[in-house]
């Protein structure tokens, strides 16, 4: 249970300064200032994270970073939910052809290295941080699919699922009115824990230099241009690095604490 | 009331469940305003014949005879026709009402799935509708927006049963629909179907393994062995003048008071007759 406050208190602490970055910052992340007074300052109360190469606040790019962060986690996630429950639920509820169809596409998918797939498409079709978003949805719903498709599998037979059926309520409000809403709980794990990793793909795509491009702000992107620095100017990366840290790490505990709470099952084997 | 019109019947009905077959040739009419009981032990694919009659039966399972559901035949209509008729014209009640409530959907919202899904009424008309349908099965308003889990079993099974009776269905079919309950909820919940029974002119069917059921609700009773029918007829001549093996054995396993109670053999599965 503790895991789940942790988590969420964490998580909305992030997503509020990122919200209210502009009220928060007290610099412009993208204001230069190249004297040699202001380029690679320590943090101290007038820059909370110091300065980079060139002379751009930290803490402020970091604010606008993290709203990178979240939308692209966020809408990654959406995107793989729409597509993940979808097919998932068809192929759980109506079997057959359309359940050995999608699951041989899922299979296909699995197989992909995802993380390289995403970087080809996005070398293909230019780094933007819209595309890095739909990439990573549309590259990471199989799980979430299998994952659907099994519930909607063992809910299908349930009872309750056939007197519906008997009443005469056609397939697709039977899917998504008796068996969806009995499926969330995991649903809602699995999204929890897969904005994470969606945060993780994003921050490692915009180190490599494919995801969101200088100079706007990203977790990523803040930390390539601080390896060249990294001997005389820990702040450059240190900081990007908990914040992406601290922001996974507090998704996973989220998904974890939501898990043991809505699945008492899986706690019980333990 | 026309009591002598065939509204159901099910002809040559033969079920085959991974090369096994589990209902074999059944014949079974039903007569609106009568009730016909289909008794048999577990196994004897009385549930399977009651969801055939819907079209609801296993993936894998082929499927031959006739379903005549006034003078169209069920097994040849196009799914989309058998789901109109699925709800308004036959409805079912299933064994265990506990199970048969999505748990995560409050009684009033299920209630108003069947009148949603057959007929274009209001909001205020639907909830008007669920409201009389909860008077008519004895239950107190206040379940109205009660979740499955805060009801009693006798009271989920009445809400079951205005669930299907919410589109005025000319069939209803009772799959064990009683088993679940204790006795003397049992005897309430058959004393409103019978009431609904009369006040309606339904044809129902009563699948059970309880004559002391079949003996309080029945006009014709249907025995099914191993998914043959053995024995039809008015529940007077089965009950009292059995002709096959099978259901005299069946009757003698009602309890008595103060006898010892005889067993059934158990039937052996593997052959099919």
């Amino acid at each position: 249970m503790k895991k789940i406050y942790i988590g969420a208190a964490i998580i909305m602490v992030i997503a509020i300064s990122a919200i209210f970055a502009p009220a928060i910052a007290d610099y412009s992340p993208l204001e230069m200032d190249l004297s040699p007074r202001t380029i690679l300052q320590k943090p101290s109360m007038e820059h909370f994270f110091g300065t980079d190469n060139l002379g751009r606040d930290v803490f402020s790019r970091m604010l606008y970073g993290a709203r990178v962060s979240l939308s692209v986690g966020f809408i990654a996630v959406i995107i793989s939910l729409i597509i993940g429950v979808l097919l998932g639920g068809l192929s759980g509820y109506f079997g057959g052809w359309v359940d050995a169809v999608i699951m041989r596409v899922v299979e296909v998918m699995y197989s992909f290295p995802t993380f390289f797939l995403i970087m080809m498409v996005v070398t293909f079709l230019g780094p933007s941080i819209v595309n890095v978003m739909v990439v990573i949805g549309l590259t990471s719903w199989a799980g979430l699919c299998r994952l659907v498709r099994a519930e909607f599998l063992t809910l299908r037979e349930r009872d309750f699922v056939h007197c519906a059926q008997v009443e005469g309520v056609s397939n697709l409000r039977v899917m998504y009115r008796h068996i969806l809403p009995n499926a969330m709980a995991p649903i809602y794990v699995s999204v929890t824990l897969s904005v994470g990793s969606a945060i993780l793909i994003e921050s490692a795509l915009s180190f490599l230099g494919l995801g969101v491009q200088m100079p706007e702000a990203s977790w990523g992107n803040i930390l390539t241009a601080g390896k060249n620095y990294i001997d005389y100017a820990w702040w450059l990366t240190l900081f990007p690095g908990l914040a992406i840290l601290i922001t996974v790490l507090s998704f996973n505990m989220l998904g974890d604490g939501l898990r043991e709470v809505l699945d008492p099952k899986a706690e019980r084997k333990k | 009331m026309d009591f002598n019109s065939e509204i159901l019947k099910i002809k040559n009905l033969t079920i085959e469940l991974d090369e096994k077959c589990v209902v074999k040739n059944a014949d079974i009419s039903l007569k609106s305003g009568r009730v016909t009981a289909l008794v048999g032990e577990s196994g004897s694919g009385k549930t399977l014949t009651a969801l055939s009659i819907l079209k609801l039966f296993p993936r894998t399972a082929r499927v031959e005879g006739e379903m005549l559901f006034k003078g169209r035949d069920l097994f040849k209509l196009p799914a989309e026709d058998v789901r109109k008729i699925r709800g308004s014209g036959i409805a079912m009640v299933f064994q265990e009402p506990s199970t048969s409530m999505n748990p995560v959907s409050s009684v009033a919202r299920q209630i108003g799935e069947s009148i949603r899904a057959h007929q274009k009424k209001t909001k205020k008309e639907t909830n008007l509708r669920i409201l009389k349908l909860l008077n008519m099965v004895k239950l107190s308003e206040r379940v109205f927006s009660n979740y499955p889990h805060e009801l009693s079993g006798g009271a989920l099974q009445r809400v079951t049963l205005a669930m299907a009776l919410a589109c005025d269905p000319e069939v209803l079919i009772l799959d064990e629909a009683t088993t679940a309950l204790d006795v003397s909820v049992q005897k309430e919940i058959l004393e409103l179907v019978v009431n609904i029974q009369n006040e309606k002119n339904l044809a129902i069917l009563f699948i059970t393994h309880d004559f002391s059921i079949v003996n309080m609700v029945a006009h014709n009773v249907c025995v099914m062995k191993n998914g043959v029918i053995v024995e039809k007829g008015t529940k007077e001549d089965v009950l009292h003048s059995p002709r096959h093996e099978y259901t005299r054995k069946l009757i003698a396993c009602v309890p008595k008071f103060g006898e010892t109670r005889k067993r059934l053999p158990v039937s052996d599965y593997s052959n099919c007759l």
